[in-house]
């Protein structure tokens, strides 16, 4: 039976609370800018944040950066970016794990006339039009993946594919397009397998399809988490240069697998291009200035050991050391 | 009066802080924690004390409240539910991809009755395999979410009916449809505990099972009933979820497990069974998520505040156990 004391000192804390939330009215924080991820672990993530924080403080913007802690958190990422909207920021700078899932949270910042923007992805929601986006297509990326293994293998051959984190629109479409160019040719898929975004679940599943797979002639993997993952596995089996490896994004890691002969295609996006040209399409759209265009794809490079060290990795790499 | 009455009468009128908070600290202390959090990130956010903060705070939380009332059954019976976030990984899927083909009302059913078949699994394994409910429910995690993403392809499901997924975003008299619905959770937790023979028994079979069992209490169907609850509660909690998402995620819930024991124990219910209101894990629901909300708002970043969650579950199980010590030598 609850007592008396207990039963009245509850009742008195939740009338101060009340009284105190009728009392309260929410700030307005005029230069202050969020940004949602899913994720800021990986070699993509710390260049966009970059791109962002250090184009946010040239234009005078304080950046508030919430990440949900892994793909997999997509409705702890749902609610970063409703906490997002609560503190009425001047815009919000997105990559979201899901799109389906942000239609709800989209709409309600567009009620709060807060501007929304794609960063990293083209899309915030899958039935709400972002403000604007930067990014470089996924689909693109696919494409050239598979130019890529067109080139590595001439003759054709087998692949096996580290698909990246399970439900992750962004690796899904790559794939997508991907396999789109290589149907009907002469270079199979003969195995596929999501695994979550870590460095060493992607080794030990690159491990595997080596050994069940002796003679496949290149891994794929969606980003360079998955493919450094499978460089360093052909790499234990002294397999560099034997079995091809193809993949996205090139941060530090790719680079020094690629100098070591193990790592062989790289589709490179420039996330920090990314991330800059997000802040400025926000900051045009939060001052009024008129937009040439709302979505802008920033190009890819193809990078491999012939040209790495003449093309420009500014728009590509944070600086050494830098962490968000 | 005589001289030694009077002093007796002058001992009691004092006031005795430290007898009343060992007589009512473990009831009153978590709500004053709340209260005083409440207070801190007032004073360091300019948004925290706001409308639509709070509003925001009972959304993120009424998932979690909803589970966490299921974890308390089986906490009250001195065992554990692990399973609770692949459950209602399971649940988003099934019912998405029902609601899909079906309707709202074949969804809502499919995903109660798949919450209800899970936690019956659980309840068999524990009382008739005599699996430790640590392992069965570890095991029963694995399990299904194997299941979950054989059944997704590890992807979403898209195309839930906007009937459904506007009930996140909707309001009756101002409360969000999602508090709502987890209060309506938390109402019949409390009927259930208090008013009715099983909870009764839930907490007989926690607090002394061979007592229990001596006392013609089938101490196997009170497990059972138990994770039955539990699963019942986790699919309740998906279904919230997955209407906030508008679509079945093949991931959800990740993090509910830690956070729903968490929340039970903050609350008052012992690990060791028998003792707890879910009064009490509403509270340690509020703690988590009004933590959580004002962590986000000081911008600190997830993984501290993971540090942050677990670091105050380790604090209130040490308080729990240094009471029950207590409570021991009072006794001897």
């Amino acid at each position: 039976m609850q007592s008396r004391v207990v039963h009245k000192t509850r009742l008195a804390m939740l009338a101060a609370a009340c009284v105190a939330l009728m009392a309260a009215s929410p700030a307005h924080a005029a230069d202050k800018i969020g940004v949602s991820m899913p994720n800021i672990k990986g070699p993509w993530f710390t260049p966009v944040l970059f791109g962002i924080s250090d184009e946010a403080k040239k234009l005078g913007y304080e950046v508030t950066i919430l990440d949900a802690g892994g793909y997999a958190n997509v409705d702890k990422q749902v609610s970063q970016f409703s906490n997002l909207v609560v503190q009425k920021v001047s815009a919000i700078l997105m990559d979201p794990a899901n799109p389906a899932s942000f239609n709800g949270v989209v709409r309600e910042a567009k009620g709060e006339k807060i501007p929304v923007i794609g960063a990293g992805s083209p899309i915030v929601a899958s039935d709400v039009d972002a403000d604007a986006a930067a990014s470089s297509s996924h689909c693109n990326i696919g494409h050239e993946l598979a130019k890529g293994a067109k080139t590595l293998l001439p003759n054709g051959g087998t692949i096996a594919v580290l698909a990246g984190p399970p439900g992750a629109f962004w690796a899904s479409d790559r794939l997508r397009c991907f396999k789109e160019d290589l149907a009907g040719g002469n270079i199979k898929i003969v195995a596929e397998q999501t695994s979550e975004q870590d460095p060493a679940i992607a080794l030990s599943l690159a491990n595997d399809f080596l050994q069940r797979f002796p003679n496949v002639n290149l891994l794929y993997g969606a980003d360079d988490t998955y493919g450094v993952g499978a460089a360093r596995a052909a790499q234990g089996a002294q397999k560099c240069g034997k079995v091809k490896i193809l993949f996205a994004v090139l941060g530090e890691a790719a680079e020094e697998m690629m100098r070591a002969g193990c790592a062989d295609y790289v589709v490179a996006q420039q996330p920090v291009v990314i991330g800059r040209t997000a802040v400025q399409l926000m900051d045009a759209i939060v001052k009024g200035k008129p937009l040439t265009t709302k979505k802008v794809e920033v190009p890819l490079i193809p990078v491999t050991a012939a040209n790495l060290n003449s093309i420009n990795k500014t728009g590509m790499q944070a600086p050494k050391g830098w962490t968000p | 009066m005589t001289l030694s009455t009077r002093a007796l009468n002058s001992d009691e009128s004092r006031v005795k802080p430290l007898a009343f908070l060992q007589r009512y600290g473990r009831e009153i202390g978590l709500p004053i924690i709340v209260l005083l959090m409440v207070i801190v990130f007032s004073i360091n956010s300019g948004v925290f004390l706001s409308l639509p903060n709070f509003r925001n705070i009972g959304v993120s939380a009424a998932a979690l409240a909803a589970v966490s009332f299921g974890q308390t059954f089986t906490i009250l019976t001195a065992g554990l539910d692990l399973s609770v976030g692949a459950i209602v990984a399971l649940v988003s899927i099934v019912g998405a991809l029902v609601m899909r083909e079906y309707g709202v009302l074949a969804g809502l059913t499919a995903s109660l009755a798949t919450g209800v078949a899970v936690g019956l699994v659980n309840g068999l394994v524990i009382t008739r395999l005599k699996v430790f409910p640590f392992i069965a429910t570890l095991a029963m995690m694995s399990i299904v979410s194997g299941l979950t993403l054989s059944i997704s392809g590890g992807v979403a499901v898209t195309g839930v009916p906007e009937a459904f997924s506007s009930l996140a975003y909707a309001r009756t008299l101002g409360v969000p449809i999602p508090v709502v619905i987890a209060v309506a959770v938390l109402a019949v937790c409390i009927v259930v505990l208090r008013y009715t023979k099983l909870g009764r028994r839930i907490y007989a079979v926690g607090g002394n099972e061979e007592a229990a069992r001596l006392s013609g209490i089938s101490i196997g169907a009170v497990k059972i009933a138990a994770y039955v609850l539990s699963g019942l509660c986790a699919a309740v909690g998906s279904l919230i979820l997955t209407a906030r998402v508008a679509s079945g995620q093949p991931s959800l819930g990740a993090t509910l497990p830690l956070e729903s024991v968490a929340a039970v124990v903050l609350g008052g219910v012992s690990l060791f069974g028998g003792r707890g209101s879910v009064v009490g894990v509403a509270f340690g629901v509020l703690f988590i998520s009004i933590l959580s909300n004002g962590l986000n708002l000081l911008n600190v970043p997830s993984y501290t505040q993971m540090m942050v969650i677990g670091g105050a579950l380790i604090l209130a199980v040490s308080l729990d156990q240094i009471f029950i010590g207590a409570k021991a030598g009072k006794g001897n």
